[in-house]
């Protein structure tokens, strides 16, 4: 499974709509994503992944792409 | 002389409100992992009170804790949660204190004082903070 299709997993679980999500998305302009919701976006993240997500980190992020590029990177919990 | 000399001039203002059902369904779902990325341990341990969690209490430390890093956004810093304590003072006035990297962030600001003010209403909070 792709990094992509975790995050828009994860996105769903959280019933923001996915339809026509790419790399260029914008996360507060275009999915009306939150700071709040980032909160729960990292924590979903590390819930599904290995990934150890930095709440502050995340909050900085602009798009889907930019995300997506963050949780490949990101370093493992352990 | 001014009437104004030797006070402190605002040098930012943070305002925030919560939306408290919101929040309790996040922490509802996520428990611990959401409640450990936002409070610092010493918070965590007064949210709870003789009914579990205070979430009156939580969702108006949320907003303090809001409002508090848009004074510092304004300044382009932006600490994390578990760095600002929401404590409370002798007359059940709220106080923040600073910890880690936030402390030299409000230097680089010029903060030496918070002023926190919080409000609660049965489905949100709300908090504003003045950074003099």
């Amino acid at each position: 499974m792709t990094t992509q299709s975790v995050l828009l997993g994860v996105l769903r679980d959280l019933e923001i709509k996915t339809d026509g999500v790419g790399d260029e998305t914008r996360l507060r302009e275009d999915l009306e994503v939150d700071s709040t919701e980032l909160i729960e976006i990292a924590v979903a993240i590390e819930q599904r992944t290995s990934a150890a997500i930095d709440t502050n980190d995340i909050l900085a992020l602009k798009t889907f792409g930019d995300l997506v590029t963050y949780v490949d990177h990101a370093p493992s919990r352990g | 002389m001014s009437a104004l000399d030797g006070l402190s001039p605002v040098l930012s203002v943070g305002v925030d409100i919560v939306d408290a059902e919101r929040l309790r369904r996040m922490v509802t779902r996520w428990g611990d992992l959401v409640l450990e990325r936002l409070f610092t341990a010493d918070e965590r341990n007064r949210l709870y009170g003789a009914r579990g969690l205070r979430w009156d209490s939580l969702a108006g430390r949320f907003a303090a804790k809001e409002a508090t890093r848009k004074t510092f956004g304004a300044r382009g810093e932006m600490p994390r949660w578990t760095d600002l304590q929401v404590d409370v003072g002798p007359h059940g006035e709220p106080r923040l204190t600073l910890l880690g990297a936030a402390v030299e962030a409000a230097q680089r600001c010029g903060f030496r004082q918070f002023h926190v003010s919080i409000a609660h209403e049965k489905k949100s909070a709300m908090a504003i903070v003045v950074a003099l």
